[in-house]
């Protein structure tokens, strides 16, 4: 009360109202409607700028301000398409897709409890806390609306724990995405190739590819990345202020990658690979009508299925072994003297020449005496008087020295070059090399040394410097084995189709040049090829089949000089020859050719001939089942287009 | 009865309330559709605002005189002064704003804007000079001081610098001679850094951000950039009813309080937001008729305070939606959703009716 009083005596002070005299009042209100106005004229004028700022806002700068709206509203994500399936020629899945379960976490629902999901996905699992983190971590620029992938590829026991406690996790989700799968195992390795995670360069080269994309590393993989890949599809959604999916504003669906038919035969792959099991080398199967590629592998192999997870260190240090060399494709990559495989070679450029003829003979004592070296045959016995067919047949030495002699380095040079040695046969597989046909000039080159006669001899018995591929062997005994002595490019591209199945492109067999050897000299050498086989004292008859009669060449190819040579057995390992086994089937009308080499494998005749035996059997016993497929074929000689004319 | 119902519906002011009415639509339609995101109650809640203060419209419509307000002048006064205090006391956390009541809780700031135009004018009313000296000035400061500094604190910077532009608009209505004035102005650039210095963090960060709008694009300057890009995306006609990408997707803030209005930009366009405008205009020019008519000092101070209070909360909060002023928390008077703030708008909206009241019975008084 007493505080009232006290205000009450302050307000009446200062506060008591004075009267005014009417004059004063009139003035005043005067005052106060002119204020008024003015006021009032003000808020007029503010209003005025409001409106023209809305003006400018809304009408003006419209077309600004939409383009800022949907920038940060509308988030582009890419649909992988499924990737193309590579099949065999019968349509078999030599590499299909099969699906993969990612778990991943979405930020935007679990937010909040992270921490605690990853501790329960840990015991679930049995993955440890802090490699999940990790892998969170790697992933903390993806937007939140994004599934980032804590676990990728989760078998199907761990997939079975995590679907039943999904209710309690939330944020938690299983992805799904494709990866490679090989029903029928790891067939053709080098030829198919893997799929890994695409490289900086790789996203350069590829302008569909992005990060965490998987791009082919080699073979068919590689080769045919653009078509196999198909197109990714967009789907445009909005997101809110704080990146939370809204809907989805469109869809353009991803378009599936082609599928490639391969002229590989499954079977005789499969056959192939068995074949090889615990030896080193590489076999090539070709048809020597179209140059199809009907099996294709090198020894050792790689299991495509290691690559669709992280190579553990296991597998790693199998891969680089340093003397295995797993990763290198043998069939085109490895460089390996041709040994008697060359002869037929010789022996066509010595026909084509004139230097002999089918019947001229030479005498072998076991040896060739020239100036003061001693070249040795590989039967110290000798073959005493010995012609063409017995030349070929029992791989005599001392008869080609003599025709090395007569022909000369540059002429073997030629024809071997005819026979498509010394280049590559262009396959399209990326790494084919040349191997090496000598000359003098590169021996003068490379060596610095003048060339020898010796040199010739080496050269025409297929030592010395000749290095051939499989590749290249393949291809010559197939245009031996060609009616027409067609030198056929070897293709393994059978056909292509999109995913709705139309047929996109199809094998069309390709002429590189024709053998210039007489047809009847070619005829005269199939017939020497034929008792290779077929002949009892034969090299190559451990490849002999009842009902099948077979042409062939073994090769013996020399890791060491001879001089140094002891008794086979004792020879270590890595210095043991190289085997080769050159062959074509039937042999009056040849739709099969094959060529094996296997390394550091001793005699042609004992370590490879069994090989193609073997593929040989499998052909056999499939043309009863299974009627022939409609291929492309060189039915006239007349018209074609000949890529390159010697 | 119906003589008399007759008579009272002649007194009221039509126009004005034609106005309000326009402005009440707006408000409704922009708080039902942030609604949508923000929970449904909220349109009910802004509803009932309304509909209580419709009922202190009724009640002050029908206060037999307005100048019965002045007894309770200082009560009132004193008591925006307990509640500020209170306010600091009660709530707990940064910031000191609301008084929780249960299911609703109350600003006392906004209630304060109303009693300080009601102290004012009570003393300039009392204290009667044809120019204003110095020393009515700090007596006026005395009256501002207390709740200005209890403001600030909570903190709210924004409503303590709209008061100190409210009062400082009626001192100048009240006219000062010049030597004043030019004190005034001369200590305000004074004490400018002063100010600035006692401000706190996000208060000189959003300064800043106003300054620089482009260097704080993801910080304080968030807000007006969304506010500005939801204004441009109105256009002409604005995107619809409920159709609004910005608010709808949350990415402007404070969509239906602060931004109200850019929800209602960006839904009803530029054309409606002239018609907006032109009410907010309409209300402003009924305001200060009334004042121009008011029988007394009191009533013109009130009438002007209270037009001033409307004009400079809506120029302030919709410079601000445009991108011209830093982000402070002023209210767009009725259209933003807020129970203390409608209340307190609508009660004013009343003494102006009632001042327009009373102003019709004199001049009928007169002509009898």
């Amino acid at each position: 009360m007493i505080l009232k009083r006290i205000i009450q005596k302050i307000i009446r002070k200062y506060f008591e109202e004075e009267l005014l005299t009417p004059r004063e009042i009139a003035k005043q209100r005067q005052y106060f409607i002119q204020a008024n106005r003015v006021f009032l004229s003000l808020i007029a004028i503010a209003m005025a700028f409001i409106i023209g700022r809305l003006w400018y806002i809304q009408i003006h700068e419209y077309n600004y301000y939409c383009e800022q709206a949907s920038k940060h509203r509308i988030r582009i994500i890419r649909l992988k398409p499924p990737r193309g399936k590579i099949l065999d020629r019968y349509g078999r899945v030599i590499a299909g897709n099969r699906p993969r379960f990612n778990l991943c976490i979405i930020r935007q629902d679990a937010s909040g409890h992270i921490p605690e999901l990853l501790m329960k996905i840990s015991k679930i699992t049995g993955v440890p806390e802090y490699k999940l983190k990790q892998n969170l971590l790697e992933g903390e620029d993806t937007p939140i609306y994004k599934p980032i992938v804590l676990l990728s590829d989760i078998d199907w026991k761990v997939l079975a724990k995590i679907e039943a406690r999904l209710y309690s996790m939330p944020g938690v989700t299983i992805t799904v995405d494709s990866q490679r799968r090989y029903p029928l195992g790891s067939l053709a390795p080098h030829l198919i190739g893997y799929l890994r995670e695409a490289s900086s360069s790789d996203l350069k080269r590829f302008n569909d590819l992005d990060l965490g994309d998987l791009v082919g590393k080699r073979g068919v993989e590689r080769e045919f990345q653009n078509l196999l890949a198909g197109k990714p599809g967009f789907k445009k959604i909005e997101v809110n202020a704080v990146d939370r999916f809204v809907k989805v504003l469109s869809i353009k669906p991803p378009i599936p990658g082609d599928n490639i038919y391969l002229t590989i035969d499954a079977d005789l792959q499969r056959t192939a690979q068995d074949a090889f099991k615990g030896k080193m080398g590489a076999i090539v199967v070709l048809d020597p009508r179209n140059g199809q590629i009907l099996a294709f592998y090198s020894s050792p192999g790689i299991n495509l299925a290691w690559f669709s997870k992280k190579l553990t260190k296991k597998i790693v240090s199998f891969l680089y072994n340093k003397d295995t060399h797993p990763f290198m494709d043998r069939v085109v990559q490895g460089c390996y003297a041709p040994g008697s495989i060359f002869k037929i070679v010789v022996a066509a450029a010595g026909l084509q020449t004139g230097v002999i003829t089918p019947s001229t003979i030479f005498y072998c004592p076991g040896y060739l005496r020239l100036g003061r070296r001693i070249f040795r045959c590989w039967d110290w016995r000798g073959h005493g008087k010995v012609d063409l067919y017995k030349a070929l047949v029992q791989s005599c030495d001392v008869y080609f020295y003599h025709v090395g002699l007569l022909l000369g380095s540059d002429k073997i040079a030629e024809f071997a070059h005819y026979f498509g040695f010394g280049e590559k046969t262009d396959i399209d597989l990326s790494g084919e090399v040349k191997g090496l046909i000598p000359t003098p000039e590169w021996k003068l080159r490379r060596w610095q040394e003048k060339w020898q006669d010796g040199d010739t001899l080496n050269m025409a018995i297929g030592q010395g410097f000749v290095l051939v591929t499989p590749i290249q062997a393949a291809r010559m005994i197939s245009a031996v084995a060609n009616p027409n002595g067609l030198v056929l490019k070897p293709q393994y591209i059978y056909k292509i189709k999109d995913w709705q199945g139309k047929v996109l492109d199809t094998f069309k067999p390709i002429v590189q040049w024709r053998l210039p050897v007489k047809q009847k000299f070619l005829k005269d050498i199939r017939r020497a090829l034929e008792g290779v086989v077929e002949d009892k004292h034969g090299t190559g008859w451990r490849c002999k089949i009842k009902g099948l009669k077979i042409c062939g060449k073994t090769g013996t190819a020399q890791v060491i000089k001879q001089a140094k040579r002891t008794r086979e057995r004792k020879l270590e390992w890595k210095y043991r020859d190289h085997a080769w086994f050159v062959a074509y089937a039937p042999a009056d009308n040849p739709k099969i050719a094959v060529a094996v080499l296997v390394e550091h494998g001793g005699h042609g005749g004992s370590a490879a001939a069994p090989i193609a035996k073997k593929i040989f059997q499998c052909w056999l016993k499939l043309q009863h089942p299974r009627p022939e497929i409609q291929s492309p074929m060189i039915t006239s000689i007349s018209n074609l287009k000949i890529a390159k004319l010697y | 009865m119906e003589e008399e119902i007759k008579f009272y519906l002649k007194k009221i002011d039509w126009l004005l309330l034609l106005f309000l009415s326009g402005i009440l639509l707006a408000g409704f339609l922009t708080v039902k559709s942030v609604s949508i995101i923000e929970g449904n109650s909220l349109a009910n809640k802004q509803l009932l605002w309304y509909t209580i203060g419709f009922v202190f419209i009724f009640i002050l419509f029908f206060l037999k005189d307005y100048r019965l307000l002045r007894k309770v002048v200082w009560w009132f006064y004193a008591f925006c002064i307990i509640l500020l205090i209170l306010v600091m006391v009660v709530s707990h956390g940064k910031v000191h704003r609301w008084i929780h009541l249960g299911f609703i809780s109350i600003q006392p700031s906004e209630f304060t804007k109303l009693a300080i135009i009601l102290a004012l004018s009570d003393f300039f009313s009392r204290r009667i000079k044809e120019r204003y000296t110095l020393q009515d000035i700090v007596l006026v400061g005395c009256i501002l001081a207390i709740p200005l500094w209890l403001i600030k604190k909570q903190p709210d910077l924004g409503t303590a610098v709209l008061i100190a532009i409210v009062s400082a608009t009626i001192i100048f209505f009240a006219r000062l001679n010049l030597k004043t004035i030019i004190i005034i102005v001369t200590s305000i650039i004074i004490a400018f850094p002063v100010f600035y210095h006692s401000m706190l963090p996000y208060q000189r960060q959003r300064l800043e951000a106003f300054l620089h709008p482009d260097k704080y694009k993801q910080q304080g300057g968030y807000h007006i950039n969304e506010s500005k890009i939801a204004v441009g995306t109105g256009g002409k006609w604005g995107q619809g009813f409920k159709h609004g990408i910005q608010v709808h997707l949350r990415f402007l803030p404070e969509s239906h309080t602060d931004f109200a209005f850019a929800t209602f930009a960006e839904e009803w366009g530029f054309w409606g937001c002239c018609l907006l405008i032109a009410c907010y205009l309409g209300i402003f020019w009924r305001g200060l008729s009334i004042s121009k008519e008011a029988k007394d000092r009191f009533g013109v101070f009130l009438a002007f305070g209270i037009t001033a209070l409307l004009f400079w909360q809506t120029f302030i909060n919709m410079i601000m939606v445009l991108g011209w002023a830093p982000v402070v928390g002023i209210p767009l008077p009725l259209v933003s959703y807020g129970g203390s703030s409608a209340l307190v708008t609508l009660t004013s909206i009343g003494i102006l009716l009632n001042i327009h009241k009373c102003h019709m019975e004199t001049s009928s008084c007169l002509l009898e």
